[in-house]
């Protein structure tokens, strides 16, 4: 998959367990697995915008381009 | 009306119809048996349609009335002077070709019987709201394809009688249009699968 998703690394920066951001961000523990496992399709807006928020980052922090 | 109550109904009518192939094809065995049995009790059962044939005859007809119906039959006798109803009585079918006829029927009762189970299979996950699933995509391609061996099946016909013979082509594309639209209806399940695989994988 081209975008790569670095939630992990973000998490481990921030000291945050899964359930922890799933709980801030007000989503289910099973779609921010989905997110944190590249398994995606999209994402929508307000999650991101909830995600930043909670780790106190920038887009670019969690997503990164990849070509394959 | 509710869609549950709508779909509750149409299960109800696809086993209803279920019931009706397995009575129809125990019906069918039974006159089969019995034919063999008795087969006299058959002979005022003239398969000619009373058309009264010469010695070879070749008749084609179209109909419109029930849907486009085409309908080609060639009809011969050994001895050209006697009458159809001597000849093609149904206790003088050769017993090759009475084989042949209830093994194409009963595949014939066979698929359509299957035909409605795919159907009400796919009924009853609407109803569960789960529509959108690889098994119903399998379950219109399937009954596509049912629909379509029955119209092969079902379009031509060949009886042999001891002392003459009826054979001929009978098309009704009514279910070639049904088999083309359970395919394309598979199509369409099959984006509203990728479409709601898609939607679960948005985060």
């Amino acid at each position: 998959m081209a975008i790569i998703v670095n939630l992990d690394v973000m998490m481990a920066k921030r000291k945050m367990s899964l359930s922890e951001l799933a709980e801030k961000v007000g989503i289910t523990l099973a779609n921010l697995s989905i997110l944190k496992n590249n398994k995606a399709k999209a994402i929508r807006f307000s999650t991101l915008e909830a995600i930043c928020e909670a780790l106190d980052c920038q887009p670019a922090d969690i997503l990164e381009y990849g070509k394959d | 009306m509710k869609k549950n109550t709508l779909l509750s109904i149409a299960i109800v009518i696809c086993k209803f119809i279920r019931v009706l192939y397995v009575l129809t094809f125990l019906i069918f065995t039974g006159f089969f048996v019995h034919l063999q049995i008795n087969p006299s009790y058959y002979n005022k059962i003239d398969l000619s349609n009373k058309l009264d044939f010469k010695n070879n005859s070749f008749v084609t007809s179209y109909k419109v009335s029930n849907g486009i119906h085409i309908n080609t039959r060639r009809t011969y006798k050994y001895e050209g002077e006697q009458k159809d109803s001597e000849v093609f009585t149904l206790d003088q079918l050769k017993k090759t070709s009475l084989y042949v006829s209830f093994i194409k029927y009963s595949v014939v009762l066979f698929l359509g019987f299957l035909c409605f189970g795919e159907f009400q299979k796919v009924m009853e996950s609407v109803k569960e709201v789960k529509t959108f699933q690889e098994n119903n995509v399998l379950s219109f391609r399937r009954i596509g394809k049912y629909l379509l061996i029955i119209c092969v099946l079902t379009s031509f016909y060949y009886h042999v009688f001891q002392r003459g013979g009826i054979n001929g082509i009978n098309i009704t594309p009514n279910l070639l249009i049904l088999s083309l639209l359970a395919y394309i209806m598979a199509e369409i399940f099959k984006e509203g699968n990728n479409l709601e695989e898609e939607n679960k994988l948005t985060v």
